[in-house]
């Protein structure tokens, strides 16, 4: 989870607005869980946490406009309080300026966002991840949907914050003759640990960025795909990134009840083999209690990660229950991970998540785990 | 008294005589597709606001979503933005834009455009496609129409209309069957078939309000999926303002925040 955000101007100015804002107009809302865990990786073990997310939606102060939201965890060893959101808006026709910590979701339909600010994971194994950042966010719209993103924010994860963690980005984005367009341009520091645990040293890098998108529909299949540069500054490193990847649905026969069946699946590799897919999960998951079903890349992998094959399949079984299964193939490395998982609307905004993953190691072992989730909307 | 009676008597039909010859001409003279435009007629929407509820029933489990939607119309596009503010989905929004689908999500302060191949999916998991939502706007341009027959529906007069996809149009439904009130020009009920006969769902009108003076619209509603058993989904309108001032922007994908 973050650190604490230290932007006291920010929370001056939200306390202004909230003093404008009559208590009782707030709307209270969130989520409370429950997810219990089996896991095994050469051993059993289990794990119990309850987490919660807190928010009051708050009427607009025209021009301006605030999003709070605390979550927190408690398990049987430790509890985590932070501020998922905490940001103040201001709007004026089609320019908007947002400070604070915010959610930037620069996705285009992939279920892995290459060219995101950050890591965007959307959809994958039911999972969805968006880079919260702290910082500061100009929004421009210049009609018929074109559109101008500028961001800039305190990145870095070790050591204390300076003017080198500053990270930057830029996106414009813009609907071409039915087709989504986007052309992304980002400048962020990374950190690539140099070995599995947690308290290995670290390499510090920089990440640069800069490439296009497109999304649209070729018949009946949606289809999508990026290409782009990515350089690492300080080893001076740097390769052409391809993503392709498409979605279709279809409806099982009579006999199947005429469930819809949706499959989407994409590929992503660096083209000069000088990268690797895997440097993109560095960034690891800054959203929170989300948890990324993406497998980092292994010390005993027989090789280096040429590039990462995903699919994603879901059912649609009744109206309140989903099914899916992801595939996450890093090719190369000899393992691959199956995600199976399970949601379903029990009714009373009460949610049920089942989820597995199966990990196969190079060696022929496998790793695995389920988690059992009960979720409330408030 | 009697001669007081039968004066009274014609009086009164003198008075009403040019609206009963209308309806008498009407259901003589009205050809399918001249019914049917009149239905387009009595929908259609230059601008509204409406508040309403899915309520979506599969055997003794129920999901309630509940969405404020803007529709504006010129009667050749149509475009509408619905955001849900049930607690679940609160603040996701969909932006539909001729045939066009945005939606925005609120956890990730970005809207994706949804694949074409998804307009068939049910909204929010419900029975009601977000094809069936965009083809209601453009029946006349899809369909040929035929006046059957007329029948009693609900203790209402209605005409039955059979609707055949034209050629070449890539519509969800090959055939309908449309039960249209006869005075008031309300979808009463509606079967929808595929290109080989078989019955794939149908929709049963249970309310309908006069929201001006001679219009009626339908109010609530329920969607039937005949493929699947022992489920439905009701459409219910709680609040509805035509005419409604919709700001400069608010239905496009600029504003889509």
């Amino acid at each position: 989870m973050h650190s604490k955000l230290t932007v006291y101007p920010l929370l001056l100015a939200l306390a202004l607005f909230l003093a404008s804002v009559p208590v009782t107009a707030a709307n209270w809302g969130g989520e409370i869980g429950l997810q219990t865990s089996v896991l095994y990786s050469g051993g059993f073990r289990t794990e119990l946490q309850v987490h919660g997310v807190l928010e009051p939606f708050l009427p607009d102060q025209p021009p301006f406009s605030t999003r709070i939201a605390v979550e927190g965890a408690i398990a049987p060893s430790q509890a985590e309080l932070d501020i998922r959101y905490l940001y103040l808006r201001w709007q004026e026709g089609s320019q908007q300026i947002t400070v604070g910590r915010q959610p930037v979701g620069w996705g285009y339909g992939s279920m892995l966002n290459p060219l995101g600010y950050g890591l965007d994971v959307t959809g994958l194994g039911g999972q969805s991840v968006t880079p919260v950042v702290d910082g500061l966010r100009y929004t421009g719209s210049f009609g018929g949907g074109h559109r101008l993103d500028l961001v800039m924010d305190y990145a870095g994860s070790r050591g204390e914050r300076s003017l080198h963690d500053l990270g930057y980005g830029a996106r414009f984005r813009a609907p071409v003759a039915g087709w989504d367009f986007s052309a992304n341009v980002s400048s962020q520091p990374l950190s690539l640990p140099l070995g599995p645990e947690p308290d290995a040293l670290a390499l510090q890098e920089r990440l640069l960025r800069a490439g296009v998108s497109l999304k649209g529909d070729a018949g009946p299949v949606g289809v999508y795909g990026s290409l782009g540069l990515v350089r690492l500054h300080e080893a001076n490193e740097q390769d052409i990134l391809l993503q392709v990847g498409m979605d279709a649905s279809t409806t099982l026969g009579s006999s199947y009840q005429r469930r819809p069946l949706t499959v989407q699946m994409e590929y992503l590799r660096f083209l000069g083999d000088t990268l690797n897919p895997g440097l993109l999960l560095a960034f690891g998951d800054d959203s929170g209690t989300q948890d990324m079903t993406t497998a980092p890349p292994s010390e005993d992998a027989s090789g280096p990660m040429t590039g990462l094959f995903l699919i994603n399949t879901t059912l649609q079984w009744d109206y309140f229950t989903h099914l899916g299964t992801a595939l996450i193939w890093p090719v190369g490395t000899g393992t691959v991970v199956l995600a199976p998982y399970l949601v379903s609307d029990l009714g009373g905004n009460l949610e049920l998540q089942v989820q597995g993953d199966m990990m196969r190691m190079t060696d022929g072992t496998y790793d695995f785990g389920v988690r059992l989730g009960l979720k409330r909307f408030f | 008294m009697y001669q007081r009676f039968r004066r009274g008597l014609r009086d009164e039909l003198a008075r009403n005589w040019e609206k009963i010859n209308t309806f008498l001409v009407s259901a003589e003279d009205l050809d399918g597709t001249e019914i049917m435009d009149r239905v387009d007629a009595n929908q259609f929407l230059a601008s509204a606001r409406t508040e309403s509820e899915m309520i979506i029933r599969d055997g003794r489990r129920e999901r309630v979503t509940e969405m404020i939607s803007y529709i504006r119309s010129d009667g050749d596009t149509t475009e509408a933005l619905v955001e849900f503010v049930n607690p679940r989905d609160r603040g996701t929004k969909y932006l539909m834009l001729d045939d066009e689908l945005w939606m925005y999500f609120p956890d990730a302060d970005d809207l994706v455009r949804i694949s074409g191949h998804m307009l068939r999916e049910g909204m929010m998991g419900s029975d009601f496609s977000y094809q069936d939502a965009l083809e209601s706007e453009k029946l006349t341009q899809l369909y040929d129409f035929l006046l059957e027959d007329t029948e009693m529906v609900a203790e209402r007069e209605a005409y039955v209309i059979k609707a055949t996809a034209k050629d070449g149009q890539d519509v969800a439904y090959y055939q309908r069957r449309f039960w249209v009130d006869a005075e008031r020009f309300v979808i009463l009920r509606e079967e929808m078939y595929a290109r080989d006969g078989r019955l794939l769902k149908d929709m049963v009108t249970h309310r309908v309000e006069e929201v001006e003076e001679d219009r009626w619209l339908p109010v609530e509603l329920t969607m039937t999926d005949r493929l699947r058993e022992d489920s439905e989904t009701v459409y219910r309108i709680t609040d509805i303002q035509l005419h409604y001032d919709i700001r400069d922007g608010l239905i496009s994908l600029d504003s889509l925040r």
